[in-house]
């Protein structure tokens, strides 16, 4: 059986359907209070994890919806502050699971390293179970990724050769 | 796993065994199956990971719903709605008759659960129909979608996949010479097979043994495409061209028992160029549905 993914739904018949539910998604489901203790640390814990997002070379959509899991879970938490990282890191894997294609989701082996072995491997998967039956396995919210994809095919024409050097007029 | 009580064993899957099994609390009966993560490297295996959390977002009438995932040492289990029996099941108890109307309200479920996946990128399937057709299931006379790629996630390699041969036989010509991006048409392909076989009575309409014999069956019932009636054809991965078959057979002689509209709806589904063929929701608006009876007598 070969990998077939979805990832460009926003080319499909359905597309504008997809964006209509994916709306409706954000609106039940974003609601971020920001009320985590530990939200002083949120700006260096992001800065790190993007910069971990990028080594591993994963996509937009998987490093907005780590970011969304992690601000959900910090929200309902006070977590010691030597775990966030951790925490966060496990948060980036389940987004890359969900997201990625099976070739370039991170292995679990790795992330012990990247929190300077702070953890073992069997806390790691303990703690991957525990955040997803916190979200109880619902973690599968539209991020402006997402809606950017869809957006940008109204935006970009086939005559913008480069996204990111569209010149501005 | 106090909250449920074993029942009784109700399968084998590919995936681990399948209990029936009651919720001690509110007596409510369910189908318990087991994930294992054996693989410590990994945690929750990806396509266990994909598949639960796009379940958990399934709320539909007419797919199975998974109402709980219980976390013990080294293995997951899935609690779902249990159903009364699976389509293979069903089909062997009819003894080769089936109500016209049975056809019509099973084949609108069907389609209504594809339109509503079809709808969400959330629970748009890595796999397809065809590869789960096998778990259709029955409740009251409700058709349940289910177990969306489930069976690859418990780690089962491929080739062990007993019912793979019979998936085969609902895969569109597309597939079958290797188109690899995905789209909602391939859905619709399978249900207009598996209408086919409902509308006979449990009788597959293309049972091929390999790729080769897939498509020449497709093709001596629809008439080989070409370029004319399949732009770009030639530049699916796998393409060959293979010999021209005019349509030898009518849609009279393949499904005798379905009426007219029916028949219409039929071809409309069963199109090789992917492009043309039918959606789910243009095919619920079809005539064939004008009379629909969504509860007739079993």
């Amino acid at each position: 059986m070969r990998e077939v993914c979805m990832d460009e739904w926003y080319l499909t018949c359905y597309a504008f359907d997809i964006n209509k539910n994916l709306k409706e998604r954000e609106l039940f489901g974003r609601k971020i209070q920001f009320q985590s203790p530990q939200l002083k640390y949120r700006t260096k814990l992001l800065d790190w994890l993007k910069s971990v997002a990028e080594r591993l070379t994963l996509s937009n959509v998987t490093v907005h919806l780590g970011i969304f899991l992690i601000d959900k879970f910090m929200d309902n938490h006070n977590i010691v502050i030597n775990r966030l990282a951790s925490v966060a890191l496990v948060c980036l894997l389940i987004a890359a699971k969900f997201e990625e294609l099976d070739s370039r989701i991170p292995k679990l082996t790795d992330l012990p390293a990247l929190v300077g072995y702070e953890m073992s491997l069997a806390e790691f998967v303990q703690l991957e179970i525990f955040v997803l039956n916190s979200f109880n396995w619902r973690i599968s919210w539209p991020t402006p990724a997402h809606f950017a994809e869809f957006y940008s095919l109204c935006a970009v024409n086939a005559g913008d050769r480069d996204y990111n050097c569209t010149p501005h007029h | 796993m106090q909250k449920y009580e074993k029942l009784e064993k109700i399968g084998e899957g590919t995936y681990g065994t399948v209990f029936k099994a009651k919720n001690r609390e509110t007596l409510e009966i369910v189908a318990l199956k087991r994930v294992r993560l054996d693989d410590d490297d990994e945690g929750v295996p990806s396509s266990a990971l994909r598949e639960i959390c796009l379940l958990k977002e399934l709320k539909h009438k007419n797919i199975v719903r998974l109402y709980d995932v219980l976390h013990s040492d080294k293995k997951l289990t899935l609690v779902f709605e249990h159903c009364d029996q699976d389509l293979k099941k069903y089909f062997d108890s009819l003894n080769g008759e089936i109500d016209p109307d049975i056809v019509k309200s099973f084949m609108y479920q069907l389609l209504r659960g594809l339109a509503f996946c079809h709808k969400s990128k959330y629970c748009s399937f890595r796999e397809y129909l065809s590869d789960t057709f096998c778990v259709l299931f029955f409740n009251n006379g409700e058709l349940k979608l289910a177990d969306f790629g489930l069976a690859r996630a418990f780690g089962i390699p491929v080739k062990c996949y007993s019912a793979e041969v019979v998936t085969l036989w609902y895969r569109p010509p597309d597939v079958l010479f290797g188109a690899k991006l995905y789209t909602t048409s391939i859905d619709m392909w399978s249900a207009g097979c598996i209408f086919a076989e409902l509308a006979n009575a449990g009788r597959p309409l293309f049972p091929g043994s390999d790729v080769e014999d897939q498509l020449k069956r497709i093709f001596r019932l629809l008439g080989t495409p070409s370029e004319e009636t399949w732009p770009s054809i030639s530049h699916l991965p796998d393409y060959r061209p293979l010999s021209i078959y005019q349509p030898s057979m009518s849609f009279t002689q393949v499904v005798p028992k379905l009426n007219s509209k029916g028949r219409d709806l039929l071809q409309r589904l069963l199109v090789c160029n992917p492009a043309q063929r039918l959606g789910a929701d243009d095919a619920m608006a079809h005539s064939y549905f004008a009379d629909l009876n969504l509860k007739p007598q079993q």
